[in-house]
């Protein structure tokens, strides 16, 4: 069974999510962290944020970057594990080294498979088909052997997050919007307090209210 | 009984109302209320091009409906009217109006009692939105065709609001130039952006969304 919970920052939705993987899952956890490891991200509050609330929520994780990894360290690495959380930051980044490791491939096998996937943000934008809508010219510039925008494709909808939070209200209305407007595909636009739990080839959309 | 709804921007856009009869897994006639009220104000009588589309392609597959407004009934109209019926389909056209002449016929329980039995709700583009809980905020407010609007509860079907047409040159000036603004706040129902070639379909609280290009 598929089993995803796409989220725009879990931090504010650990608990809800907690409540519905059980115990065992959640103790053989890994927390890739690779989309934060541009340099980019001088603040991560919100990471820490992040890590501790799904650990109140009984999750237990490794953590693991995928940057420099084969593919074969990638399965025999990964392949352990029951659930899988992809945290947010830089999404060009993060499918860069999704690429180049050869972790595409194994992350759709193992979703298949029956392993749960959790994102963040730039975690939740990846499992969709494209990222492109996304694009911010200096993230992607940290992702320079890119080869094209296509994401895990793990559900054909995009997830678009931080939907109406003020500090990115510019950008959504002066930039990301614009770069959004096409027929591609749908998106699934969510607040910080909203999620999206795909069971299968279906889903249906949560509103938590943890602080 | 399960809610079972199909959701589209434009049932007539090619290959629409195929995938959605083909996902129904019958070939039999649907008996089907075509709800024409949101085409009924004067606003949405320039072109009536994309209407007529979208009962051709009805018609071709199958459904067998009549016209039907809700305007000027009452509560035990529909009864008399619909409950036979197997399916609604809701148009197209002015969300306002529907919403408010579905108030003012009691249309609102009416349709939920409807759905709730286990019969087909089917729509284009208004007809998707009002399943929502609410109207998309950039529809409150004055407008010389409805008003008198204060209520913007909608049918609750769904957990989110349907946006519609996303990404059609038609409407990128209205969308972009203020429509999304409008709804960019925090304490709102997520929304779901569909494009003429996808729809969703909803079996009890659970969403598919459905791209008749990858079929």
């Amino acid at each position: 069974m598929k089993h995803l919970f796409l989220t725009s920052e879990v931090q504010y939705v650990a608990r809800a999510i907690g409540s519905k993987v059980d115990s065992v899952k959640k103790a053989n956890a890994v927390y890739i962290v690779t989309a934060i490891r541009d340099k980019v991200h001088s603040n991560l509050d919100w990471h820490h944020k992040c890590k501790a609330n799904m650990e109140s929520a009984g999750f237990r994780f490794t953590m693991y970057d995928l940057t420099d990894k084969s593919q074969n360290q990638i399965i025999s690495e990964l392949a352990k594990y029951d659930t899988m959380y992809v945290e947010g930051g830089n999404s060009f980044y993060l499918l860069q080294e999704s690429q180049k490791s050869g972790f595409i491939p194994f992350v759709q096998r193992r979703v298949q498979e029956g392993m749960i996937y959790i994102g963040t943000s730039a975690g939740s934008v990846i499992a969709g088909p494209d990222i492109e809508p996304f694009r911010q010219d200096d993230r992607a510039a940290l992702a320079p052997d890119l080869k094209g925008t296509q994401g895990y494709n793990l559900v054909n909808f995009i997830i678009c997050p931080h939907w109406g939070q003020e500090k990115r209200r510019d950008l959504f209305n002066t930039y990301r919007l614009n770069h959004m407007y096409n027929e591609d595909h749908p998106f699934v636009v969510l607040n910080d307090h909203q999620y999206v739990e795909v069971v299968d080839d279906s889903f249906s959309i949560h509103t938590a209210n943890q602080l | 009984m399960t809610q079972h709804l199909f959701l589209t921007s434009s049932i007539g856009t090619p290959g629409v109302a195929t995938s959605i009869r083909r996902r129904l897994g019958h070939t039999r006639p649907i008996k089907t209320a075509f709800i024409t009220t949101p085409v009924e104000s004067p606003s949405e009588q320039e072109d009536l091009s994309w209407y007529e589309a979208d009962r051709t392609a009805l018609r071709s597959v199958g459904f067998d409906f009549f016209d039907y407004t809700v305007t000027g009934k009452k509560s035990s109209d529909f009864i008399h009217d619909l409950a036979a019926t197997d399916a609604i389909y809701i148009s197209g056209g002015n969300t306002r109006h529907l919403l408010k002449q579905s108030q003012l016929s009691g249309f609102i329980p009416f349709i939920r009692d409807f759905v709730n039995s286990g019969k087909l709700y089917i729509s284009t583009s208004a007809g998707s939105i009002i399943t929502g809980p609410q109207l998309p905020p950039y529809l409150w407010g004055e407008e010389v065709d409805v008003p008198d609007l204060t209520d913007y509860s909608a049918y609750q079907f769904v957990k989110f609001t349907f946006i519609p047409h996303w990404g059609s040159s038609g409407f990128r000036n209205l969308y972009l130039g203020g429509r999304m603004e409008q709804i960019y706040a925090e304490n709102l129902q997520p929304f779901v952006l569909c494009n003429d070639h996808t729809y969703i379909e909803v079996i009890g609280d659970q969403y598919q969304i459905i791209d008749v290009r990858n079929e």
